[in-house]
């Protein structure tokens, strides 16, 4: 490569870079709203939130496009080819946790009229936290290229984890109590499900970084071990 | 750059003084070198080619002058990254955040606000994204702005704008400016609930008043009439209550906290528990009185401390589930959140008492935190007309606080409970024994 064709190439690849750092911003931002909406039972709100991830959608084709371009033009090897593999996977996980909280969007109108108890809103304000949380600290680990930063957050979605399983059971003791009817129950039980997979997107993206870094991924170890058998099966 | 131009003149000197050697002599190379002093210097005397204007011709002058030559150079230079890290400080100071691209878009200059909302990773980084798109147009010479709202909490307003910034006659680059207007925005917001609240709370009961009375006016039966009565005085009640709310408030604010005494902490929660027991009694909530080993003792207005760690007490039982407990508590507290062992006993060192409030109740909604202290400001609205307040019970609280220079903390999640901590100024001789 000649020095202007890397300059571009960087340039490109920075581009990317920022595209999804934004997306991430808009995952964050999306989840503030759509907890506000739901807790707040706004389904103008939630409209505009579902209106929204287009935005997100256009993003992510621009930035997968990007990296198609880099990859057919430039043929990049070593970290560069890691790199722009790893945003491929992250764009889509990105635009995955998008596309939760549109679907928590449209949980808003068929939980309407349905009156939370204290107990569950503030489970889902918790749940909220810890999801922008977990989400903001994975774009901190890729930006940054932080692989320890990564590490941590496995432990942070299991604090996710917990406040789920928590959630799941205040709405049905709350139906129980006869405060919610069981078709709103179900409903909030998917939304925090919603909640719940979102922090697993972090977790995966966190995991792309770590691979982006070491060129280790956790499921290298599975991988190996079924390696390993197969070899066995075949002697 | 400036350190570059320096790099580039010490290395000039190396090679004059190199060439000056090599030449030593020679009149027409000692004439060459002198011009590229001079121009080296900025001298506008400097002499062009085929000018012979020289009046230093041995060695050892152009050395001389060289050399004040490179110091010149050294001052300019240190001048100047003085003058860089000014500006660079200056800039920090501004509260709103700059950025400065030249014309390829490389950032050359901003200030610590910037940095910090351009490196966010969270909701943040919608605005580190519309600063690069805003600087992108502004580098093809379009001033646009835009606002960011982000949900929070705490919510954020941020307004953002990019300027092209160009010369005489060509594009130097462009300039983008981020500004907070949470504040501006809340005050607005503040201002224009206040007086629909305002007229909603005193309009309400005395619209019923009229309505119970017109209906008075036309009912014989006398059961009918007993009970239109009772609503009526039961209105009456809720303006008078507001009212004195109101006088109350306006008081606390206007003549700020004239009478200073020694106020024993014990005593006074004691006092605030005893006065609400029957209160809680009746919504089957325990009031936990403090257990407070130390002797506490506030520099206080009494009678206002009394007032706001009641209508705090006031709120945490009728906001709790039959059955819970709400805690009075107090607790030393050091400026500097050192504990108070640690901290000097100093004369001028203020130290502070936490009284806390605690409850175990339903908790007040995160986006909400930040309103509830505005007067009439509800968060369920149907709930605290319900239970019978004015909307001016936390007013009323922070203004007392802020009177004794102290500070209101809230802590609360919903269904989980609210801990509201006033800190307030011990006293002095007490808290340095």
């Amino acid at each position: 490569m000649t020095e202007e064709v890397r300059t571009e190439f960087h340039q490109l690849m920075d581009e990317v870079r920022a595209d999804l750092v934004q997306m991430g911003g808009m995952v964050a931002e999306g989840i503030s709203a759509v907890s506000a909406a739901l807790l707040a039972g706004d389904i103008g709100g939630a409209d505009q939130i579902i209106a929204a991830d287009d935005e997100l959608d256009l993003l992510s084709l621009e930035a997968e496009e990007k990296c198609v371009q880099l990859l057919a033009l430039q043929q990049p090897v070593a970290v560069d080819l890691r790199t722009i593999l790893t945003d491929l996977r992250m764009i889509s996980e990105i635009e995955r946790s998008g596309d939760l909280v549109t679907n928590i969007a449209k949980a808003v109108a068929r939980l309407h009229g349905a009156e939370l108890e204290p107990r569950v809103r503030g489970l889902i304000d918790r749940m909220r936290e810890q999801a922008v949380k977990l989400t903001a600290r994975a774009m901190d680990a890729y930006a940054e290229r932080d692989a320890g930063l990564a590490s941590v957050l496995n432990d942070m979605d299991d604090v996710l984890d917990d406040l789920h399983n928590e959630y799941i059971v205040a709405v049905f003791a709350s139906h129980e109590l006869g405060k919610i009817s069981i078709q709103h129950a179900v409903q909030l039980a998917v939304v925090g499900r919603f909640y719940e997979r979102i922090g697993d997107h972090a977790v995966n993206v966190a995991e792309r970084v770590e691979f982006l870094v070491t060129g280790e991924l956790p499921e290298h170890l599975g991988a190996n071990r079924a390696r390993a058998r197969r070899e066995q099966d075949e002697m | 750059m400036i350190a570059a131009l320096v790099a580039v003149a010490a290395a000039l000197a190396v090679a004059l003084v190199a060439v000056l050697l090599l030449v030593r002599g020679r009149s027409s190379a000692s004439e060459r070198l002198g011009r590229v002093v001079h121009r080296f210097a900025g001298d506008p005397e400097a002499p062009r080619p085929g000018e012979a204007r020289l009046d230093r011709n041995s060695l050892d002058d152009w050395i001389t002058y060289l050399e004040s030559v490179a110091t010149t150079a050294a001052m300019t230079a240190n001048l100047a990254e003085r003058d860089r890290a000014r500006w660079q400080l200056a800039m920090n100071e501004l509260a709103v955040g700059v950025v400065l691209v030249d014309e390829d878009g490389t950032v050359c200059a901003s200030n610590a606000l910037a940095d910090e909302m351009m490196s966010a990773r969270d909701a943040m980084a919608l605005v580190g994204a519309g600063v690069t798109q805003l600087l992108e147009s502004a580098r093809e010479g379009q001033a646009r702005s835009r606002t960011v709202k982000l949900t929070g909490p705490p919510p954020r307003v941020i307004e953002i704008s990019g300027h092209p910034v160009a010369g005489d006659s060509h594009a130097l680059g462009a300039v983008a400016v981020m500004a907070d207007r949470t504040e501006g925005v809340r005050v607005d917001e503040v201002r224009r609930d206040f007086v629909a609240n305002l007229s909603h709370e005193l309009r309400t009961p005395v619209g019923a008043i009229a309505l119970l009375s017109e209906t008075l006016a036309g009912e014989d039966d006398a059961a009918v009439r007993t009970r239109l009565v009772d609503r009526i005085g039961a209105e009456a009640d809720r303006v008078s209550h507001i009212i004195d709310d109101l006088l109350e408030l306006s008081r606390v604010e206007l003549e700020g906290s004239m009478r200073q005494e020694s106020v024993p902490v014990v005593p006074l929660l004691c006092e605030v528990a005893h006065q609400y027991s029957e209160h809680a009694r009746k919504h089957d909530v325990s009031l936990v009185s403090p257990d407070v080993a130390e002797q506490l003792v506030l520099h206080a207005d009494r009678s206002q401390l009394l007032r706001a760690v009641g209508n705090l007490v006031d709120n945490a039982i009728k906001y709790s589930d039959p059955g819970s407990e709400v805690h009075l508590s107090a607790a030393p507290r050091a400026l500097d959140d050192r504990p108070p062992s640690e901290v000097p006993a100093d004369a001028d060192e203020q130290a502070w008492v936490d009284v806390v409030v605690a409850d175990e109740g339903i908790g007040i909604p995160a986006d909400e935190t930040e309103r509830v202290f505005e007067r009439f400001y509800r968060v369920d609205k149907a709930r605290a007309r319900a239970t019978g307040g004015t909307g001016l019970g936390l007013s009323i609280v922070r203004h007392v606080v802020m009177n004794h220079g102290g500070e209101v903390m809230l802590q609360t999640r919903e269904g989980v409970g609210t801990t509201f901590t006033l800190r307030l100024p011990a006293e002095q001789d007490r808290a340095s024994t």
